[in-house]
């Protein structure tokens, strides 16, 4: 059943990729069964159809690629990303720029709509470039970054909390400053929950899980990445705020 | 006689004057210079310890009871007082500085985070 629906949706997608092509074409293709012999004229239009949609279907090739390239070259560049993160994706890219090459190198001997039809049909269902391979390595590497993040904020925190340490052995009144450095590491934790898992659960992500489960999970992991994001806005505006009075205890503005 | 009594009162002074000894607060008070800005920010910021100069302080202000404390040491205690809360606000000021300088690093960091999970698109969909 799964099989016949992607074929269809192949199909559809294949169609979609002949949308321009002329009228008279696209009536030859759609019907097989005529007994007709096919004059050259109508054999010139059909092959002028082939050439079109290979045309077609070689840029969209050439964007899945490129797309690729692009996506290893943003692992390559990340200096937050896990080691087994960047493996893990790094292998599944290298894997779909091998199949999508093997699928330029099909497209480029295509004789028919029909063959190129299920290229199109591989090239989508079988590595989901765009719906699957770039939103899940962009997650890891936010999700990434995002515990870099966390232990900069921490360390902020830390140093906050050393110099009020500071003021308050030098008989300062602290109390608040403490109180909002306290609410920010809080705050820095709960951001932290949310990005930290982000990683770990969109890694698995298959092309056959697209839509279901992988919509669901991408969009359940994209909320938590904006969860620590707004968490992390927060926490750092805390902080500012700690300092800010952390200057007035100490009358150091006035130094 | 006279001569003698006026001998022995100036060898007194003398014995008194070496041994360094000021028994009037008002004259001993005046000794010491004033507890000016000055005389505070000649220390350089860099050299002072806060920690030290409290534990000076303490040292300075534990005798047994106040009755003990000459009038100089009075003094000395409160040029110490200002002094110590004085250069705290500085090394404060340059402690928090650093802390600014690195908070405000953060924004950078949290800015390319927010652009990290801004370019995640859930939508391009595979529209061939």
């Amino acid at each position: 059943m799964k099989r016949m629906t992607r074929t269809a949706a192949g199909l559809v997608a294949a169609l979609m990729l002949a949308v321009a092509l002329p009228a008279t074409a696209q009536t030859e293709n759609a019907r097989p069964e005529t007994t007709r012999p096919a004059t050259t004229e109508s054999q010139d239009r059909i092959g002028d159809a082939v050439e079109k949609m290979r045309e077609r279907v070689l840029i969209a090739l050439d964007r899945r690629l490129d797309r690729i390239d692009r996506l290893q070259f943003e692992i390559g560049a990340s200096e937050t990303v896990e080691p087994e993160n960047a493996a893990h994706l790094t292998a599944d890219l290298s894997a779909s720029h091998g199949g999508l090459t093997a699928l330029e190198a099909r497209a480029r001997s295509a004789k028919t709509i029909e063959e190129l039809g299920a290229i199109v049909d591989d090239m989508v269902y079988e590595h989901r470039i765009f719906a699957l391979r770039t939103p899940q390595t962009r997650l890891v590497l936010a999700s990434d970054f995002g515990v870099a993040v966390a232990g900069r904020l921490g360390s902020v925190a830390d140093s906050v909390a050393k110099a009020a340490a500071r003021a308050a052995e030098a008989g300062y009144d602290v109390g608040q400053v403490e109180a909002l450095i306290d609410g920010a590491r809080s705050t820095i934790a709960q951001g932290l929950a949310a990005v930290e898992p982000v990683a770990e659960t969109v890694l698995p992500l298959e092309p056959e899980n697209v839509p279901d489960p992988a919509r669901a999970v991408m969009e359940q992991a994209h909320d938590d990445m904006v969860d620590g994001r707004q968490a992390y806005r927060s926490a750092r505006d805390t902080l500012r705020e700690a300092v800010r009075l952390l200057k007035d205890v100490v009358g150091a503005d006035a130094a | 006689m006279t001569s003698i009594r006026a001998v022995v009162s100036l060898v007194c002074v003398l014995a008194v004057s070496a041994c360094g000894g000021v028994t009037r607060p008002d004259a001993g008070s005046t000794e010491l210079p004033a507890p000016t800005d000055a005389a505070v920010t000649e220390r350089p910021v860099e050299s002072v310890q806060p920690v030290d100069d409290a534990t000076e302080l303490d040292a300075t202000t534990s005798p047994a009871s106040p009755s003990e404390l000459e009038p100089d040491r009075v003094t000395t205690t409160t040029t110490k007082l200002v002094r110590r809360e004085t250069t705290t606000t500085q090394a404060e000021t340059i402690y928090l500085e650093a802390v600014q300088e690195a908070l405000d690093g953060l924004d950078d960091l949290i800015g390319a985070f927010e652009s990290q999970v801004g370019s995640i698109d859930l939508d391009e969909g595979e529209t061939p």
